[in-house]
């Protein structure tokens, strides 16, 4: 006469095994997947950030047309050629750097003024190599003779 | 039992699936994230490429300023060109004014298409005298600028020409004021007013003057000039002081001229006595010789060779005929030099006419001869002409030209006639033939051109201690053009060949009587088949103590 189902012991080892067999590559698995989602999004946002950088720089252009004077006192005319506004972030004469006139916005196709003392005493009749560089580190050189 | 057994069964492959599940999951999320990443980089590098072509466009684009001028209204007019393969958009006018150190910009919508020239007028207008800076930028980025300063800041070349280097009292002096712009600086000056100052001012008055002193925007490179023409009123030397207005200091020109009197006093001055006549047996001709008695004043004596070899070659039509069957009519016609009218001859079917001589009066050297023949209709199909030189020879056979005059070339000798037959390939009809003119063409000698043309002064002062002739060429053949004096017993030869300008030399030693001769000679006299001239302006012959 065959026991009955609640009375019969035998296998039941054999299923609990199973279901810790289960929860065990659940719970794998989720972390597995939950570590790997997170390495994805991380490395996929660096990427993204870091494309959108150099993209925002390849897209920036802009010139130095024209340099006036008034004693050291200087005004360089930039010019934004670009496909994207930039703000000048530093302005460099003969490797010195200006203490003003940075930060300026330039809209794209726009021109702007910028004034500053020249860090420099600037002597008629002589050359000097002028840098204007861009917060995204696109920079300009003209050699102006004073 | 059953179910226990199959559940225990299923739960063996439910770990695997839902490993496999996740495994799935990673590997999609992974291939997600490289999607995205690729679609991230193509728009990069879409941008690159997008301003790279910016970029290789701005290096293509060229626009040139060409032209700068000012208005009526002192507005800056400015021509430009664009000399690049592309569409040039022109967004701002700058305007530098470097002597106020200001600067101001205007925008601009200037599309200059490739090779087109567009004018650009300033709003703004600008003071003259004032050093400006002209600059265009164009979308791409490019600048282009152009320096408009005033004279003041420019050193042009100023180059004063004055002809003649001597002047008799009472000619005019040509000035030539060139003024260059060789600046490598200033691409325009404004303006450029010249001045031409006389020193000192009783010996020279103006005759005629530029209609204007003044030229406006003097490109880079580019000349102005101007023309005086001063007649002279006295004798010494004047000079000429060129400038212009606002000059830098030492920018001028200086050319001086000597102006002396065409005749002298007496005796112990100085005294200039022109050629007085032609001498005689001129092998040549003058074409005006009292040019020679005056000047120099540009009006001149063109001296000519004459032919002295043989005649030239010429065509000569025969005198008379011969018709020794009597088978032509009007036989005349055939050297009347009328090609509308003929000799003819019926000639019989499919054979050769009979001849039809033409003579000439004489012997004659020939070694050409031309006809001018017609024919009824294409079956007069040869023709054969003959010349006699003491034997009749065959100079042509063959189908002719027709209605034209032709050519028949052969060695040259003695003729004294020419004779003509025509055929007829029709074998069931005579055809017309006609002969409307016939000429030979007589050879010439080779020639030779000479000059020998003698003048000649009467009652000219032979006793001073300085006696120089003086000839003033002009334009020169390539031959030489020697001149020769007379000592009284002989030819001497003085110059070997005239130059422009002034020749002089001392004759003291020939001139010993009051008649003085000299003959201008060709260089080349014998075997010269080429026709020179010569011009002489003036002759004479410069004597004093």
């Amino acid at each position: 006469m065959p026991r009955s189902f609640l009375h019969d012991k035998r296998g039941v080892s054999e299923i609990i095994a199973s279901l810790m067999m289960v929860l065990i590559v659940s719970v794998a698995g989720v972390a597995l997947y939950s570590y790997s989602l997170d390495a994805f999004s991380s490395s996929g946002s660096s990427f993204q950030l870091q494309t959108d950088q150099r993209e925002e720089r390849a897209r920036e252009r802009f010139s130095i047309i024209a340099v006036g004077r008034d004693g050291d006192q200087l005004n360089l005319t930039v010019l934004n050629y670009g496909k994207i506004d930039l703000a000048i972030d530093a302005v460099y004469i003969n490797g010195t750097m200006a203490s003003s006139g940075t930060g300026i916005t330039v809209r794209t196709g726009k021109l702007v003024s910028i004034e500053f003392t020249s860090p420099v005493s600037i002597d008629s009749g002589q050359t000097y190599d002028i840098i204007a560089v861009s917060e995204r580190g696109s920079k300009d050189v003209v050699y102006w003779k004073a | 039992m059953w179910f226990i057994g199959k559940l225990s069964r299923d739960k063996r492959g439910a770990g695997s699936i839902i490993g496999a599940v996740f495994i799935v999951l990673i590997l999609l999320s992974g291939f997600t994230f490289y999607t995205l990443n690729v679609n991230t980089t193509e728009h990069y590098n879409e941008t690159l490429d997008s301003m790279s072509e910016l970029d290789w466009n701005r290096n293509r684009e060229n626009i040139v300023i060409k032209e700068v001028e000012t208005t009526d209204e002192n507005k800056l007019n400015v021509t430009v060109e664009n000399e690049s393969p592309i569409l040039a958009h022109v967004i701002l006018l700058g305007i530098f004014n470097k002597t106020d150190n200001t600067q101001q910009y205007s925008s601009l919508n200037e599309y200059i298409e490739p090779a087109e020239t567009e004018n650009i007028v300033s709003d703004s207008t600008v003071i003259e005298g004032k050093k400006y800076v002209i600059q265009l930028v164009t979308e791409l980025g490019n600048t282009i600028e152009h320096k408009f300063y005033p004279a003041s800041e420019v050193n042009c070349k100023l180059t004063l020409i004055t002809a003649p280097p001597t002047a008799y009292e009472g000619n005019n002096i040509t000035v030539l004021l060139i003024v260059t712009h060789n600046d490598t600086e200033v691409d325009t000056i404004q303006n450029v007013t010249v001045s031409l100052e006389a020193e000192p001012t009783g010996l020279v008055e103006v005759k005629e003057e530029p209609s204007s002193l003044t030229v406006v925007g003097l490109q880079k490179g580019e000349s102005a000039f101007f023309r005086w023409v001063y007649n002279t009123t006295d004798t010494g030397t004047v000079t000429f002081n060129a400038t212009y207005e606002q000059a830098p200091t030492g920018t001028y020109a200086l050319s001086t001229v000597e102006i002396i009197s065409p005749l002298g006093d007496g005796e112990g001055e100085s005294k200039y006595d022109f050629v007085d006549e032609e001498g005689d047996d001129p092998i040549g001709s003058h074409s005006l010789f009292s040019a020679q008695q005056a000047g120099p004043d540009g009006i001149v004596d063109t001296l000519l060779e004459s032919n002295t070899g043989g005649d030239p070659e010429e065509w000569v039509s025969p005198s008379g005929y011969e018709d020794p069957n009597n088978q032509w009519s009007d036989e005349t016609n055939a050297y009347d030099d009328d090609t509308g009218t003929h000799a003819e001859n019926d000639v019989p079917k499919y054979r050769w006419s009979k001849y039809l001589v033409l003579t000439l009066s004489g012997t004659i050297t020939c070694g050409k001869i031309r006809y001018y023949i017609d024919r009824e209709n294409a079956d007069i199909d040869q023709v054969e002409i003959d010349i006699y030189d003491g034997t009749w020879t065959i100079v042509y056979i063959g189908a002719g030209t027709w209605n034209a005059w032709t050519n028949v070339s052969f060695t040259e000798t003695s003729v004294t006639k020419m004779r003509f037959k025509f055929y007829n390939e029709n074998e069931d009809h005579p055809r017309e033939a006609f002969v409307c003119e016939a000429d030979f063409l007589q050879s010439g000698g080779s020639a030779n051109y000479e000059l020998d043309l003698e003048v000649r002064w009467t009652e000219v002062d032979h006793d001073e201690t300085n006696e120089w002739l003086c000839i003033y060429g002009g334009t020169m053949g390539s031959e030489d053009i020697l001149v020769d004096v007379w000592n009284g017993t002989a030819w001497i030869n003085v110059f070997t060949n005239l130059s422009s300008g002034w020749n002089s030399l001392d004759v003291s030693s020939y001139l010993v009587s009051s008649t003085f001769t000299i003959r201008f000679r060709g260089g080349t006299e014998t075997g010269d088949v080429t026709e020179d001239k010569w011009e002489i302006d003036a002759t004479f012959l410069y004597v004093w103590s």
